[in-house]
């Protein structure tokens, strides 16, 4: 897969840092939200005497959950310092301090000792790491031997079209990311057995759904101009569309995968 | 505003551990877990660990739901209300899907964990005259019994066994299973033999529960491996299908499951292993410091993620509830190939299982899928009979498997997790679907309230007194204020 520029990856993470975002996507920022996390953590064998990674864990929001509701110790690790200060004062409220931390770092060089965690979830984030398998060698050599990792992500099937290779097809985290049968090999590559690959593109039908119709709630109020987006961002609603034409032609879909560390 | 530590999901009518009076309970979520708060007017409040997985335990309840089967005719009227009328009482809510015959107290081995309390000092063999009466009584209270399972004591020990056999073999009866430790199959030359002129329609439910001598001597009193060896060789030579079950107690064989289930693929006779948690009743001696629910219980929900972990051909969704008795019973069905197992989920179309488990088991639109799916995931079938069941099911989809496909080879991995004292609920109670035909042979019992309440002299010593108990006011409520988590769920 072709490697992306540093500063389109750090220009990510600051753009999910803009409260614009997360009114967009929701607090979960990815496709499924909730209810897909809960889904990944299942298939992952999350159980309350896990100690989980989530990788690129953003505003803390999928830790919470798995800390609450799967009973699980969870280590979040992100990128973006502003995102792992609203995360802590999130758990902090929700009263999970003791089942939750935060560590600042890159998924590419996962500041942790060898076998640490029994499970590694990855949301939505995989296919924005500059080296991807570079990321999975370093998941697999921070989870225990057994351990499990569960991905969620966009997969590829055709060449994305122009209109969505830009800035927000990569916030999207469209552009670059890999077929299904390309997960299972890098997954393969890494070190990982028992690769289990489910589509769940319903996923993508309600979230674009969603952020067109907040979108929509934003340009009656006027307040479109005043979200702190970057002049290039673009026109969003063409792009919705494209996007949608493209997964509903099968070009593009959502995927969690899940695999045993061999 | 002060909350409580945990999310309310339930009321619940339980029995105090101590004493089997029945208590009002609570089911709440915390920490990732299911647990059942309750309080006893004597013997004060416990807490309970049902299940620590809350995604499976409510898709087992809210989802996996069908209409209950019934017994032709109940046995005993309600009179004192649940569990104190087995059985079956006119609200029992599932008919028998396997029937036990207990033909002997006797037995050879004196494990230190038998929920019946059998070993050789008891001499009490049942006459034959009386098994009949107990299967005249199955035949009675299901019209065609599906399985019949001949059980003890140790089964083989009864003098008449294989007269027993031909009893069985008179009656309009599906299956007949044989609960056995195997000693007389691996040590008794022709005993296998004899037993073979009983199939098709055989099955032996053969005791296996380790490769560990430590951990056979500490369930079964003895190092059985040798037993275990030379008893399968001789089932594998007679061809006679058997399912392994194995008896799982905490931090002592819980990490064996996988290799059982790898071991059991590569033996031609066997078609399945079934997993059972300790059930707290009877005998549970070879406990340091005595028997402590909170230390020593094992959950169903705990055993199926260490099956998933230790066995990863399975995934999550191929392993699931039975919607006979959905919370207590998990199943999933795999092809046995040369090169291993092949979860049989796959062959299933994923919609269908995902559909599954949006509303209830009940395919209004597809009425022949549910009647098939039903069918399969069901404890009313030996192992001979859902390579038939498999194929049904299968054929009726949509993305039916090439013909080409053996069913003979399909394998079954079960769990069965039996009710005790401390997880008594009464909502899953009256769904319980093994049963044990009394040996006074009127009346067929819960296998599970049998064990508390009805063997031996429990009706008498245990049981009476609880029927003509007097109200006791409770002296507290029944969630405490503040609760731990045990350390073995924590650690």
């Amino acid at each position: 897969m072709s490697a992306k520029p540093q500063a389109i990856v750090n220009c990510c993470a600051e753009l999910y840092e803009l409260p614009i975002v997360e009114f967009l996507l929701g607090q979960s920022f990815h496709p499924g939200g909730i209810k897909l996390t809960r889904q990944l953590a299942s298939s992952a064998l999350v159980s309350p005497d896990s100690s989980v990674l989530d990788v690129a864990c953003g505003n803390g929001n999928s830790a919470r959950i798995i800390a609450a509701g799967f009973g699980a110790t969870v280590t979040g690790c992100d990128f973006s310092a502003l995102n792992l200060e609203r995360a802590s004062v999130a758990s902090h409220t929700a009263g999970l301090d003791h089942k939750i931390r935060f560590v600042r770092g890159s998924a590419e060089q996962l500041p942790f000792v060898p076998q640490s965690f029994d499970v590694a979830l990855c949301e939505c984030s995989l296919c924005l790491f500059e080296n991807m398998d570079t990321a999975l060698q370093h998941i697999r050599r921070v989870l225990k031997p057994g351990g499990r990792i569960g991905i969620s992500d966009f997969f590829l099937n055709a060449p994305v079209p122009d209109s969505l290779d830009g800035l927000l097809g990569r916030v999207l985290c469209v552009a670059g990311a890999p077929s299904a049968e390309g997960y299972r090999d890098a997954l393969t590559r890494a070190g990982f057995e028992y690769a289990r690959i489910r589509t769940v593109s319903w996923t993508l039908a309600d979230m674009i759904q969603r952020v067109r119709h907040r979108l929509k709630l934003l340009a009656t109020t006027n307040a479109l101009a005043n979200t702190g987006l970057p002049a290039d961002f673009g026109d969003p609603v063409p792009v919705l569309a494209d996007l949608e034409q493209f997964i509903d032609s099968g070009g593009a879909g959502y995927l969690i995968a899940t695999a045993r560390r061999a | 505003m002060r909350h409580r530590p945990y999310q309310y999901y339930d009321s619940t009518v339980s029995i105090c551990s101590t004493c089997l009076q029945r208590v009002d309970g609570k089911i709440v979520f915390q920490d990732g877990c299911v647990w059942m708060l309750k309080r006893c007017p004597v013997h004060g409040a416990e807490r309970v660990l049902m299940a620590d997985d809350i995604a499976y335990y409510k898709l087992a309840r809210e989802t996996f739901i069908k209409t209950p089967e019934q017994v032709i005719a109940p046995n005993t009227p309600a009179r004192y209300g649940c569990p104190y009328d087995c059985g079956i009482c006119p609200d029992h809510e599932q008919h028998g899907c396997t029937l036990l015959i207990e033909v002997t107290d006797n037995c050879n081995l004196r494990c230190p964990t038998c929920y019946a309390g059998s070993g050789p000092e008891r001499q009490t063999h049942r006459s034959l005259e009386q098994i009949e009466r107990m299967l005249d009584r199955a035949v009675a209270n299901e019209g065609e019994p599906s399985i019949i399972q001949i059980s003890g004591g140790e089964p083989t020990m009864h003098p008449q066994f294989f007269e027993i056999l031909k009893l069985v073999r008179k009656r309009p009866i599906g299956h007949l299973m044989v609960n056995t430790n195997g000693i007389r199959i691996a040590n008794e030359p022709g005993f296998a033999e004899r037993l073979a002129e009983f199939a098709p329609g055989l099955e032996i439910y053969l005791q296996f529960d380790s490769f560990r001598p430590e951990v056979l001597k500490a369930l079964r009193g003895t190092d059985l491996r040798n037993t275990h060896t030379r008893a399968i060789d001789r089932l594998n030579e007679t061809g006679i299908h058997t399912t392994l079950v194995a008896t799982i107690r905490r931090g002592l064989n819980d990490d064996e499951m996988g290799e059982i289930i790898d071991f059991a693929t590569q033996q031609p006779s066997v078609r399945g292993v079934t997993f059972q948690p300790v059930q707290a009743a009877g005998r549970l001696e070879g406990y340091e410091s005595g028997y402590d629910s909170a230390r020593d219980r094992l959950t169903l929900t705990e055993i199926r993620r260490r099956i998933l972990e230790q066995c990863p051909v399975f995934a999550p969704e191929d392993l699931i509830p039975v919607p006979c008795h959905p919370d207590h019973l998990a199943m999933a069905y795999a092809l046995k190939l040369n090169s291993g197992l092949v979860a049989l989920t796959g062959l299933i179309d994923p919609d269908f299982l995902i559909n599954a488990g949006r509303a209830t088991i009940s395919y209004e639109s597809e009425p022949a899928i549910r009647e098939h799916f039903l069918n399969l995931f069901s404890t009313h079938h030996s192992v001979t009979s859902q390579t038939e069941a498999m194929s049904g099911f299968l054929d009726k989809l949509d993305s039916s498997p090439p013909d080409a496909l053996d069913y003979s080879n399909i394998f079954r991995v079960l769990i069965v997790e039996f009710i005790d004292a401390q997880g008594f609920d009464l909502r899953s109670i009256r769904k319980t679907c093994v049963h044990i035909v009394h040996p006074d042979g009127k009346r067929v019992i819960p296998f599970d309230t049998y064990n508390l309440l009805y063997r031996d002299g429990l009706e008498e010593q245990v049981l009476e007194p609880l029927r003509n108990r007097d109200f006791v006011p409770l002296t507290g409520p029944i969630s405490l204020a503040r609760y731990q988590k045990p350390e073995s769920v924590s650690s």
